[in-house]
């Protein structure tokens, strides 16, 4: 587990979270007179825990895809195709969950946010989980069309 | 806050349930797979591995999804818990409906595949 979060696959994601999650509480020690910035506060903190979870699924995801890909012949060919076709699935699903930052009306409470995180998070898995059962579907198909 | 607690019991009890089903399923469907792939089980292990991911990935993406499915002012008049339960009940039915959906499907689509033997067997 250790390994896995110092892999620097998770810099990014992690740093992501860190920055969402430390964030508010140094706003809280500096700035104790700054009432009107509090009020996005759990906007801010919901959008940068999304966007780390997101990016950790998404990127674990394609790690686990480019590792666990189906064995065929020709490996080297193989591995790079999927490398560009996992790279390219993740930038759209980046690109879909950095719009959807837009949809709907920013949280003020906890309870809010729990409920933005979890929609746009349920949205991205299920792309991602489409994404992972469609490369599957492919490559169970090209072996039941393989030649003797 | 008594609505914050039911959505965390819901994610936690979903969560568990799911990752329960889906190793109990990886289990007893290696040998299922390795038996399709005639015996090659490094194959058996990869498409394994990627039907996992999927499942995961699909199951906790709906169970997000359908935390927003709440309906708290349903009971609103109503003493007690009453909105919370009918929120737990009704979610984690859908949960396991969806997760007896997936088993199915996936067992069909195994079912019916018969990969070709490859030159090394």
């Amino acid at each position: 587990m250790m390994k896995l979060l110092t892999t620097r696959f998770l810099h990014l994601p992690l740093g992501m979270l860190v920055v969402g999650l430390v964030t508010p509480p140094a706003v809280t020690l500096l700035a104790t007179e700054a009432e009107p910035f509090m009020v996005s506060l759990p906007y801010w903190m919901s959008c940068w825990i999304y966007l780390g979870l997101s990016l950790m699924a998404i990127r674990l995801t394609c790690l686990r895809l480019i590792e666990s890909s189906v064995p065929t012949r020709n490996c080297t060919a193989e591995q790079t195709g999927v490398q560009a076709h996992v790279r390219t699935a993740e930038l759209l699903i980046m690109g879909v969950a950095l719009y959807s930052l837009n949809w709907g009306v920013a949280p003020t409470v906890i309870e809010e946010a729990v409920l933005f995180i979890s929609m746009r998070l349920g949205i991205t898995l299920l792309l991602l989980g489409g994404v992972v059962m469609m490369f599957t579907h492919i490559k169970m198909r090209d072996l039941q069309g393989a030649k003797k | 806050m008594l609505n914050l607690i039911t959505y965390i019991a819901y994610l936690v009890i979903s969560l568990l349930i799911t990752f329960r089903v889906g190793a109990l399923l990886s289990q007893n469907g290696a040998v299922f797979l390795t038996n399709q792939t005639h015996g090659n089980e490094r194959l058996a292990l990869a498409i394994n591995n990627l039907l996992l991911i999927g499942y995961y990935l699909i199951n906790i993406g709906y169970i997000l999804l359908v935390l927003n499915l709440n309906d708290f002012t349903l009971y609103e008049n109503t003493p007690g818990m009453d909105n919370q339960l009918y929120f737990l009940t009704r979610n984690l039915g859908l949960v396991t409906l969806m997760l007896g959906a997936m088993h199915m499907l996936l067992l069909y689509v195994l079912a019916n595949w018969h990969p070709a033997k490859s030159d090394q067997e």
